[in-house]
C-alpha cells in the first residue's frame, strides 16, 4: 500500500525503493523527546507544533502537513536551532529523517480509522440553487442572482459545506430571490399549471391561461387606443370589483398615459387615463349579475355604456403609448385585479356607430367584426364544472411542492403551517390562484428548502444514510439540482439501497442532459478556467481576435470535452490526449482548423497531433498565460496543480532576487550567503515547475500554435526530457498515469462528497482507484465506485477528527 | 450618469447647509434642540490597501512633535488632509508572508507559522470592523456595510484573499460590489425585503417554525449552522422594524433625493472606486450605518495597470518590482520598465492612484457638515495594508492611517512612530474609541494610543 507523496518530487528524498533506516516504530518518540521536547511538547508549543502525544506512523499519516514542515525543517538543518542545548548529530538526523520519509510514503491505510467524515449541514450554493429552482418549477430564472456569489477555499470547490456560511444577509436574499421565482412562475403560464395542477372552476380560467391576460406585442401594438376611434366590450360579472382590462407597461407600475377601465370600490364602472383623470358610471354594477360595459372613444371624447344604456360622456383622450400591452383583469399596481368573472372582450380598432355600440352594449352581435376577441369558448363556458372543494385541492397542491422542494417526505405539521399560509392570502382576498404565492415564497425561504440536512437517525456513531438522503446527495453531484420524482420515489421506498437499482439510477442520471451541469461545474473548477473571460483574459490590445465569444467557445470546448467523456463512459485518460474535440466556427478558425462554421459546438474528429486533451485546449492555455504573454512557470505550475495533483510549495517570502547587490562587510556576506540558500530552495522549484511549461510553448497566449519553429524543448520533474506538448502528453500518459487517475479521482471525491478530503479518505480513495484501474479506468466505473464508496453512503456526526488529508502544501 | 453625479453634489455640497444630516436642527422640533444637542454617531471605516505599500512611501516630514509638516511625495493627494489624519508607522503583524493570511487576517490577528488560514477551518477570530458593528451596528439599518472592487484574475473567487470581514471565523460578510446594490441597500430595507411588508412578515414567522423543526433533528453540534439561519431571519425583522422609524423615512427621503447612481458600473476604474466611497458617504451621511470596509481591491490582485499614467503593469507584479528578470509568473512579461528603480516607480504609483481615490472618500466626509463639524470629524477611517514592501512580503512596519477625530477623541495631524507595536494594538484603541472595550485582540493587550 505506497502511495507517491505529491511533495517528495522537490526534495532530495530518492523514490526508489524506501530503505527503512535504523529506527523503527518505538524509537522515534525517544528522539524526539531529547531533541525536540523543550519547545515542542505540553510544556511549550512553538510554531503551533508539540509531540507530546506522538505515538507512531498513523500521527504522521493524520497530521501529514506538519509532518512535512516538520522533516523540511530538520533537512535543512534549521531544527533542531543552533542555540538548542542539544545538537542533533547526523547519523540520528538522517535516520529521523529515512523513518518520517518513509512513512509518509507508505500509508497503511489498514491501520487507518474507518470515518466517513462529518458533513455540516450545508446551504444550497448559489449554481445548486438555481438549478433547484430550475427543476422545481420547469423554468429558467434570473432569482438566483441576488445570491451571494459562489467562492470556494483555497485549493477547493465551491459546493464544500464548510465554507458555505449563512451570513446575517443571506435571508434578505433568499427573501428576494423568491420574489423573482414566484413573479418567474405566476407570469409562465405552463409552470403555474404544473405547479398548481388542481384548478378550482373560478372563471377567471380563460381560454388560453389564466388572468391577468396579457396580450403579446403583436396584439398589444395593435390595438390602437390613441386619438383615433375604437370601441371595447366587456362583459362581466363581480361583487368585488377591479381592473377590467387595461393598456399600460407590462410591469406594476402606473405610469402617465396608461390606460384602464374597471369596476371602483363602490360598483361603478370607470375609466382612468393615468394622470389625467378619471371618468366614471353613477351606479354602481357590482351586483354578481353579468353586464357588459362599452367604451367608446371618437374625436377626443370618451363615451361609457352599461347594459345598452349611455352612462357618461366626457372630453378626455390621450394619444398611445407604444409599447403598452393590453391586459385583461389586471392594470398595474394602483389597482386591484380583477376579482369576478369576465366572459368576453372585444375591441374594434375604430369607432362604432350609435346603434352598433348599443347592441354591443347589450352583448348582442354588430355589424363589423371584432378586432380582437378575448373570452371563453361557448362551449367551455357553458361546461357545468364539478363541484370543487378548494381546501382538500389546496392541500393536495401544497403538499406535492413541499415534498419537492424539501426533498423529502412533509410532516403533518409543515403541511398545516403552508396551508394555513393559503388561507390567509386566501381571506385577504387574494384568488386561489394568487393565494398560492404565498406558502410557494416561504418555502423557497424556508431552511427546510435551502439547506441539506441529513438526519442522525439517533445515532452519534458513523452510520448510513438513508436511501433517501442517499437520493439527494446522488442528485446534487450528478445534475448540481433536486432528485427528480423518480429518484425521490425510489428513495423514499427504500429501492435505492439496492445495489442494482442504484447503478441505473446513475446510468440514467448520466444520459440526462442535467449531468452537463456536473461536466461544466466540476470541469470549470478543477481546469482553473472558471474566471475566464469573466475575470481573467487576454490583453484585447495584444490579442484584438481573443474576444468574449471565443473566450466562451473555449470554456465550452472543455466542458463538453470533459462531459463527452462520462456521457460516453471513456478511460479518464482520454482527458490528457484525444483524438476528438467539439469546436464552434469561431473556435476552429481560431485553431486553424478549416470546414466549421456557425455558433454551435459540434464534435471534430482531429488529425495531426496538436490538439486533443485538455492541456492543448484554448482555454487552459488562456488561462495559465499572463495577459500579455505565455508564462512557462504558471502553465508548470497548472501541470503539477491540476494534472499530476503535486502543487509546488508557494514561493518562500522574502527572497531577493539573485542579482542582489552584495556588501563587502561581514554581516552584508553572511546575509547574502542566507539569502543564496534560500535562492538555492527557490531554483530548486522552478528548475521542475518550468520546464513542463516550457513544453507548452509552441501555444500563444490565446493558445493559438505560434508560427514557425519554437523551442518548446521541456522536462518532467524528475529531469526526463520532453519534446514539446507532443511529447508531454505522451509522457504523462504512459508514465504518469497513475499519479493522474489518483488526483483526478480525489479531486472528483473532494467536489462529489462536497468536503475537504481527509487521512481516513486514503482507504476509500485506493479501493475507488484499484478497482477503476481493474475497469480500464472507465469515468462512469469512476462515478460509481465514488457513489459506492464508505464517505458517500455514510455519515456521521460532528464529534471526531477532520483532519486534512495534507501533503498538498509543506 | 454625468447628471446623477451632478444633482449629488448639488446636495452634498451646495445644499450641504440645509440638508446636512438626518439629525440637522431644522428636523428637531426647537424645544427639543434646546433640550439636548444631539451628538452626532461615530462612523468605522476599514479601507484595505492590498500587495503592501512601502514605508519609505508611506511617510510625511514632522517636527519634533511628530506634528505633520508635509506628506511625503507618494502621499501628495492627503496633503490636504494632514491636519485631519494620523500616519502610524513601526507597527508589525506577523503574517509570514502569506498573501491569503494577509487578508483573511487583517483585522483579526497575526497567524502562527505553517498555519496557512482556511476558511474551512476558520482564519482565527472575527475581524475588529465586525466586533464594532455587533456593538455599535444596532441601530442602523445596515448594521455593516462591507464592500470590495469587482474582483479580477485568477484569485477572484478565493474566499481568503477577498474577504477582510469575517462575523465569525468561518463566516465572511458578502461584500458589494455594484454601486446602485449599495444604494438601493440603504434606501428600501423593507422593498429589499419583499414589497408586500406583512407578507414578508408572515413568511418569517413560518420559516422560523420550520427553522426550530430542523434545529430539533441535526446534531447539536450542527445547530450553529441553523442558528446563524435564525440570527439572519432575525436580522430582516429588525429592518422591517426599522423600515417605519422616523429615522429611516427621513434617510430614505435624503436618498430619494440624491437619486440612484448609474445602473451600469463605470467603465473607469477611478470613476468606479470613487462611486462606491460615494455609496460609502451616503451611507455614513444618512446614518444607514456606521460600520464599513471597503477591500480597494482582492490581495494578491493582478488588475493591469495601463490608465495610470507611466504605468504598464500588472499590480502583484509590479509589488515583485526586485524582480526584473521578467520570469515571475504572473509577470505579464510587456510590463515596460527598464530597471529595478523604474519598476519600483510603478508600483509606487499603483499606491499613489489608489491614496489619490482614498483622498477622495477623506474630501466627501470633509465636506458634510455634521454637529458643528464634518463628517469626518465623526469618523475613524483605517486606511493600510498588512504588507510593508510588497516584494518582501514584509509585515514589519506596515502601513497604517487613521483619519478622522472619532468625534474628537482622537488626536490628528501627526506622526506616530511606534517601532515594534502590535498593529492589533491600534484596533484595541480604535474600538475604545467607538466606546468598545476589548481585552486583547490577536493576543495582544497592548493598546497603541491613537487618542
Amino acid at each position: 500500500m505506497r502511495f507517491l507523496l505529491s511533495t517528495s518530487l522537490f526534495l532530495s528524498a530518492p523514490l526508489g525503493l524506501p530503505a527503512l533506516g535504523a529506527l523503527g516504530e518505538a524509537d522515534v518518540r525517544p528522539v524526539l523527546e531529547r531533541y525536540c521536547f523543550k519547545c515542542h511538547s505540553e510544556k511549550r508549543v512553538k510554531a503551533g507544533v508539540s509531540f507530546q502525544s506522538f505515538g507512531g506512523s498513523l500521527d504522521v499519516w493524520r497530521d501529514r502537513s506538519t509532518w512535512i514542515r516538520v522533516r523540511d525543517a530538520v533537512a535543512g538543518g534549521h531544527m533542531p536551532p543552533e542555540d538548542a542545548t542539544r545538537e542533533l548529530p547526523d547519523a540520528e538526523r538522517s535516520a529521523l529523517l529515512r523513518w518520517v520519509d518513509h512513512t509518509l510514503d507508505n500509508v497503511d491505510v489498514s491501520r487507518l480509522p474507518e470515518d466517513p467524515g462529518h458533513i455540516p449541514p450545508r446551504r444550497l450554493n448559489r449554481t445548486e440553487y438555481r438549478y433547484t429552482v430550475e427543476d422545481l418549477f420547469g423554468i429558467e430564472t434570473r432569482s438566483y442572482a441576488a445570491l451571494p456569489e459562489d467562492q470556494a477555499p483555497e485549493g477547493g470547490f465551491d459546493n464544500e459545506a464548510a465554507t458555505l456560511s449563512v451570513q446575517p444577509l443571506l435571508v434578505e436574499r433568499y427573501l428576494q430571490a423568491a420574489d423573482v421565482a414566484v413573479e418567474e412562475v405566476w407570469g409562465d403560464d405552463d409552470a403555474l399549471r404544473r405547479l398548481v395542477f388542481v384548478s378550482p372552476p373560478v372563471r377567471r380560467v380563460v381560454a388560453d391561461g389564466i388572468m391577468p391576460y396579457v396580450s403579446d406585442e403583436a396584439v398589444g401594438g395593435g390595438l390602437e387606443m390613441g386619438d383615433g376611434s375604437f370601441t371595447v366590450a366587456v362583459r362581466f360579472r363581480t361583487t368585488a370589483g377591479g381592473a377590467l382590462f387595461s393598456k399600460a407597461p407590462e410591469g406594476d407600475s402606473w405610469v402617465p398615459d396608461a390606460k384602464v377601465l374597471f369596476v371602483s370600490d363602490s360598483g361603478r364602472v370607470a375609466y382612468d387615463i393615468g394622470w389625467l383623470g378619471e371618468v366614471h358610471t353613477r351606479r354602481g354594477y357590482d351586483d354578481g349579475r353579468w353586464h357588459v360595459a362599452v367604451l367608446h372613444q371618437a374625436g377626443g371624447v370618451v363615451s361609457i355604456y352599461v347594459d345598452g344604456k349611455l352612462e357618461v360622456r366626457e372630453e378626455m383622450a390621450t394619444p398611445d403609448v407604444a409599447g403598452h400591452r393590453f391586459k385583461v383583469g389586471a392594470a398595474g399596481d394602483e389597482f386591484v385585479p380583477f376579482a369576478g368573472e369576465i366572459s368576453k372582450v372585444e375591441f374594434y380598432n375604430k369607432g362604432l356607430g350609435a346603434q352598433e355600440i348599443r347592441a354591443a352594449a347589450r352583448g348582442r352581435a354588430v355589424g363589423p367584426r371584432p378586432d380582437f376577441v378575448w373570452g371563453f369558448p361557448p362551449t367551455v363556458a357553458a361546461r357545468q364544472d364539478p363541484p370543487f372543494d378548494e381546501a382538500a385541492a389546496a392541500r393536495r397542491v401544497i403538499k406535492t411542492f413541499l415534498t419537492n422542494a424539501f426533498r423529502r417526505a412533509v410532516t403533518d405539521a409543515e403541511l398545516a403551517r403552508y396551508h394555513a399560509l393559503f388561507q390567509q392570502a386566501r381571506s385577504l382576498g387574494d384568488d386561489y390562484h394568487t393565494a398560492m404565492k404565498l406558502p410557494v415564497r416561504t418555502a423557497l425561504v424556508s431552511p427546510a428548502f435551502v439547506f441539506r440536512a441529513e438526519g442522525d437517525q439517533g445515532a452519534r456513531a458513523a452510520h448510513r444514510v438513508t436511501p433517501l438522503e442517499l437520493a439527494s446527495r446522488l442528485s446534487y453531484f450528478l445534475w448540481a439540482s433536486k432528485p427528480d420524482m423518480r429518484l425521490m420515489k425510489l428513495g423514499a421506498t427504500g429501492k435505492l439501497a439496492d445495489r442494482e437499482v442504484l447503478e441505473a439510477e446513475i446510468a440514467r442520471m448520466l444520459a440526462d442532459p442535467r449531468s452537463r451541469r456536473m461536466s461544466a461545474r466540476f470541469a470549470n473548477q478543477w481546469l482553473r478556467i472558471d474566471g475566464l473571460g469573466e475575470t481573467v483574459g487576454p490583453d484585447r490590445e495584444l490579442f484584438p481576435h481573443a474576444g468574449p465569444e471565443l473566450l466562451a467557445a473555449m470554456k465550452e470546448e472543455s466542458v463538453w470535452f470533459v462531459h463527452s467523456i462520462f456521457a460516453e463512459d471513456r478511460s479518464v485518460l482520454t482527458l490528457l490526449d484525444a483524438d476528438y474535440t467539439y469546436l464552434d466556427g469561431r473556435l476552429a478558425r481560431h485553431y486553424g482548423i478549416r470546414g466549421i462554421t456557425g455558433d454551435r459546438m459540434e464534435k471534430v474528429r482531429l488529425s495531426g497531433n496538436h490538439r486533443g486533451g485538455i492541456l492543448t485546449q484554448a482555454s487552459v492555455l488562456t488561462a495559465s498565460s499572463s495577459p500579455r504573454r505565455t508564462s512557462p512557470v504558471f502553465r508548470g505550475k497548472w501541470i503539477l496543480d491540476v494534472v499530476l495533483g503535486q502543487p509546488p510549495p508557494p514561493p518562500p517570502p522574502d527572497v531577493p532576487s539573485l542579482d542582489e547587490p552584495g556588501g563587502g562587510d561581514p554581516v552584508d556576506l553572511r546575509s547574502s550567503l542566507e539569502r543564496h540558500r534560500a535562492d538555492a530552495a527557490c531554483a530548486g522549484c522552478h528548475r521542475r515547475i518550468d520546464p513542463l511549461g516550457f513544453a507548452l510553448e509552441a501555444f500563444d497566449a490565446t493558445g493559438r500554435l505560434r508560427p514557425g519553429p519554437v523551442d518548446n524543448r521541456g522536462a518532467l520533474p524528475d529531469g526526463t526530457a520532453v519534446e514539446g506538448h507532443v511529447g508531454l502528453k505522451r509522457v504523462l500518459r504512459e508514465e504518469m498515469a497513475q499519479e493522474f487517475v489518483r488526483h483526478f479521482t480525489s479531486q472528483l471525491l473532494c467536489y462529489a462528497l462536497g468536503r475537504e478530503l481527509v487521512f481516513t479518505d486514503e482507504g476509500p480513495l485506493q479501493t475507488i482507484l484499484s478497482r477503476v484501474r481493474d475497469a480500464g479506468y472507465s469515468s462512469q466505473v469512476l462515478i460509481r465506485e465514488i457513489v459506492n464508496s464508505y464517505p458517500f453512503q455514510y455519515r456521521r456526526g460532528p464529534d471526531g477528527e477532520n483532519t486534512p488529508m495534507g501533503g498538498q502544501r509543506p | 450618469m454625468k447628471n446623477w453625479r451632478i444633482s449629488r453634489r448639488t446636495l452634498l455640497r451646495g445644499a450641504g447647509v440645509s440638508l446636512a444630516l438626518p439629525f440637522l436642527e431644522v428636523m428637531t422640533p426647537l424645544s427639543a434642540r434646546a433640550a439636548s444637542r444631539q451628538r452626532p454617531p461615530l462612523r468605522l471605516g476599514c479601507l484595505y490597501l492590498p500587495n503592501g505599500s512601502p514605508e519609505s512611501a508611506w511617510n510625511a516630514r514632522a517636527d519634533a512633535d511628530g506634528r505633520i509638516l508635509s506628506m511625503d511625495e507618494n502621499m501628495k493627494p492627503f496633503e490636504p488632509f494632514k491636519g485631519d489624519l494620523q500616519l502610524i508607522t513601526g507597527l508589525q503583524s506577523e503574517l509570514h508572508g502569506s498573501h491569503p493570511a494577509a487578508s483573511a487576517t487583517w483585522l483579526i490577528r497575526p497567524i502562527s507559522e505553517g498555519d496557512e488560514p482556511n476558511a474551512r477551518r476558520g482564519v482565527g477570530g472575527v475581524s475588529m470592523d465586525q466586533i464594532a458593528a455587533k456593538a455599535i451596528g444596532g441601530d442602523t439599518v445596515l448594521p455593516s456595510l462591507e464592500m470590495i472592487t469587482k474582483p479580477e484574475g485568477s484569485f477572484a473567487t478565493n474566499v481568503e484573499r477577498n474577504n477582510i470581514s469575517w462575523s465569525s471565523p468561518t463566516t465572511p460578510m458578502p461584500r458589494e460590489t455594484d454601486p446602485l446594490a449599495v444604494f438601493r441597500r440603504l434606501t428600501d430595507p423593507a422593498a429589499a425585503a419583499g414589497r408586500r411588508r406583512d407578507d414578508t412578515r408572515t413568511v418569517l414567522d413560518a420559516v422560523m417554525d420550520d427553522a426550530r423543526s430542523l434545529r430539533g433533528k441535526v446534531s447539536i453540534a450542527d445547530r450553529d449552522k441553523l442558528d446563524e439561519y435564525f440570527e439572519s431571519v432575525r436580522s430582516v425583522e429588525r429592518r422591517i422594524a426599522l423600515a417605519d422609524s422616523e429615522q429611516v423615512r427621513r434617510s430614505r427621503a435624503l436618498l430619494s433625493k440624491v437619486g440612484p447612481p448609474p445602473e451600469r458600473r463605470p467603465e473607469d476604474h477611478g470613476e468606479y472606486m470613487r462611486l462606491m466611497f460615494d455609496m460609502m458617504v451616503l451611507a455614513y451621511w444618512t446614518d444607514s450605518t456606521r460600520v464599513a470596509s471597503f477591500m480597494l481591491d482582492h490581495e494578491q490582485s493582478n488588475r493591469y495597470f495601463d490608465f495610470i499614467p507611466g504605468v504598464k503593469g500588472m499590480w502583484h507584479a509590479l509589488s515583485h518590482w526586485r524582480d526584473i528578470s521578467g520570469k515571475t509568473e504572473d509577470d505579464d512579461g510587456k510590463t515596460s520598465w527598464s530597471s529595478r528603480e523604474a519598476k519600483h516607480k510603478q508600483y509606487l504609483k499603483v499606491i499613489h492612484y489608489h491614496n489619490q481615490q482614498v483622498a477622495y472618500f477623506f474630501d466627501r466626509l470633509r465636506g458634510i457638515e455634521e454637529g458643528g463639524g464634518t463628517l469626518l470629524d465623526n469618523c475613524v477611517i483605517l486606511y493600510g495594508s498588512p504588507f510593508e514592501d510588497g516584494h518582501e512580503h514584509a509585515s514589519e512596519r506596515v502601513p497604517v492611517m487613521i483619519a478622522g477625530r472619532g468625534g474628537g477623541k482622537l488626536s490628528t495631524g501627526r506622526q506616530l512612530h511606534y517601532p515594534g507595536g502590535q498593529l492589533e494594538g491600534v484596533y484595541i484603541s480604535i474600538l475604545a474609541a467607538l466606546g468598545v472595550q476589548v481585552e486583547e485582540i490577536g493576543g495582544t493587550d497592548q493598546a497603541i494610543p491613537v487618542t
